[in-house]
């Protein structure tokens, strides 16, 4: 009885050790198919469009309100030494460093990721991904390679999209707030950006997408024991994606600034 | 072909009166599973010969449906092989695999139609991915299978827009499309009503009759079983019990037969262990 803990921990961590396994390869295997990209035009044209038009109205908003908030709190800090001119500096290299490629995938984490995980995991227990294999079709190009590839592209372009609405945001308050002109905000802004810091945040959106896409199909593929296993797919899809994208956003940072 | 004919008219018929039929389709050789801790399939023995119809009947959970992925490759057994054509399909080679793959269709219990797609593109759905054909052969082949299975005007149909017989054909025409030696049937009057269950026998039927094909049936419908069988499994708890034709079946004093086919409620399939 005691070793309980000990015991269920063990299984926990060859659980998921099965599961980091299963999807980086599954990630390997799909990036091996891109070859057939080609054949699968269509479908990748309708997962980025799924992806792209679906999650437009959302990553709006957030990044609305992203690029608010930070000009609004770091604002008032600045106002404090008389520096609210340089709101557009802090807030457009963080929209673009961080901020846009972040909050972009967490959103499309929830809306992009739990639906592959559910559609995926869907199919898995109605025996679709049985029969796919019977006829000797991979799954893995047939349906995981268009829908990671659209997904890393999606999330490139609706960083950029967020970008330019958060830092629309923040130059809102700044104006409302603390009185920075306009044309002052964008001139900072400009001038704070490099090409590195816009490169490296949309690097950061892709590996996020990718990552996303990789886990949602890869919780999907492993989905079993009926509308509760594709539930928990689902869960598990936007769980474990909420704590990579943090966890590679440090890690990728670190790496390029 | 003009004796699976007649063996087609009179299913009870036994097997060794057509030598034509002695050739092994699938062989499973000692085959061995176990999945979650229990043992499904324990040293399965069984040859099912070309152009035969060999029905698996037992009740939930003795191993049906297990044996027929194991054909398919779908499951890997534990122990023992699975020959397909006479190559075993469970040795760690994917060509293998892949050739009996292309010899088999396989008719899922719940249809396991993409939901996604036509009934058209998912019957177009192996040619499409294998066959270097034209569109015009491509619709075609597919609208003659579509016919074939009663079907032909629902091409442009999604599958949640028909009904379940409607699926279990059109399920059918996908596994036949390019022209199987084997057909794997899981389940298929599972579910159905009474004419729409007899519509698919006589459909297994004419896949015999037609297209000369050896088929295997897992399922617990005894009328089916013996309305198109040349012979007859029966597993309990992973062990094949008793083969014999649909007449020896009948008349069997086996205890086990005699409550599965009776359906009596009392007796050794549910005496606990």
């Amino acid at each position: 009885m005691i070793f309980s803990p000990i015991v269920k921990a063990q299984h926990w961590f060859e659980s998921a050790c099965s599961g980091a396994g299963y999807t980086l390869d599954l990630m390997l295997r799909a990036a091996a198919q891109l070859v057939h990209l080609g054949r699968k035009r269509r479908e990748f044209i309708d997962q980025l469009a799924l992806c792209t038009l679906g999650s437009l109205p959302v990553v709006f908003i957030t990044a609305l309100f992203t690029g608010m908030i930070v000009s609004l709190q770091t604002g008032q800090v600045l106002r404090d030494f008389g520096q609210e001119s340089t709101l557009g500096y802090i807030v457009t290299l963080g929209m673009c460093r961080e901020m846009g490629p972040v909050f972009t995938c967490l959103a499309l984490a929830g809306l992009v990721g739990s639906t592959y995980a559910a559609e995926l995991g869907t199919m898995k227990v109605s025996e679709e991904i049985d029969a796919l294999e019977v006829m000797s079709i991979d799954p893995v190009y047939f349906l995981v390679m268009p829908r990671l590839f659209a997904l890393g592209i999606a999330a490139v372009a609706l960083t950029i999209y967020a970008n330019v609405i958060g830092s629309i945001g923040g130059a809102l308050v700044a104006k409302a707030n603390f009185d920075v002109d306009l044309e002052i905000f964008i001139k900072n802004g400009r001038d704070a950006l490099k090409m590195k810091d816009v490169y490296g945040g949309l690097f950061k959106s892709f590996l996020f997408g990718m990552t996303i896409g990789t886990v949602a199909c890869a919780q999907g593929l492993r989905a079993e024991g009926g509308p509760a296993g594709v539930g928990r797919a689902t869960l598990h899809s936007v769980v474990i994606s909420f704590m990579l994208i943090l966890v590679f956003d440090y890690l990728l940072t670190w790496m390029i600034w | 072909m003009g004796d699976i004919v007649r063996t087609v008219e009179s299913p009870d018929a036994d097997i060794s009166y057509r030598p034509m039929l002695a050739t092994a389709a699938i062989e499973l050789c000692d085959l061995t599973k176990n999945l979650s801790g229990r043992t499904v399939l324990d040293g399965v023995n069984l040859t099912i010969l070309k152009g035969e119809t060999m029905s698996v009947i037992g009740g939930s959970g003795a191993g049906k449906s297990v044996t027929l992925k194991h054909i398919v490759g779908l499951i890997k057994p534990d122990r023992g092989s699975v020959k397909v054509g006479g190559v075993d399909i469970t040795k760690d080679s994917n060509g293998a695999l892949e050739a009996a793959r292309r010899k088999i269709g396989f008719c899922f219990q719940g249809s396991a139609l993409l939901n996604s797609l036509t009934v058209f593109e998912n019957v177009a759905l192996p040619l499409r991915e294998h066959e270097t054909v034209s569109e015009d052969e491509v619709k075609r082949r597919v609208d003659e299978k579509l016919a074939l299975v009663g079907l032909a005007d629902a091409g442009k149909k999604l599958p949640s827009e028909i009904s379940g017989g409607m699926k279990k054909r059109v399920g059918l025409a996908r596994a036949i499309i390019r022209n199987p030696e084997i057909i794997l049937y899981d389940e298929p009057t599972a579910g159905l009503d009474p004419v729409m269950g007899t519509a698919i026998n006589g459909l297994i039927l004419e896949m015999q009759k037609e297209l000369g094909v050896t088929s295997v049936l897992v399922t617990h419908d005894m009328s089916s079983a013996f309305r198109v069988s040349n012979r007859i499994a029966m597993l309990v708890k992973g062990k094949i019990i008793k083969l014999g034709t649909p007449a020896e079946f009948r008349v069997s004093d086996d205890p086990f037969v005699k409550q599965f086919i009776y359906g009596e409620s009392e007796g050794p399939l549910t005496r606990p262990a």
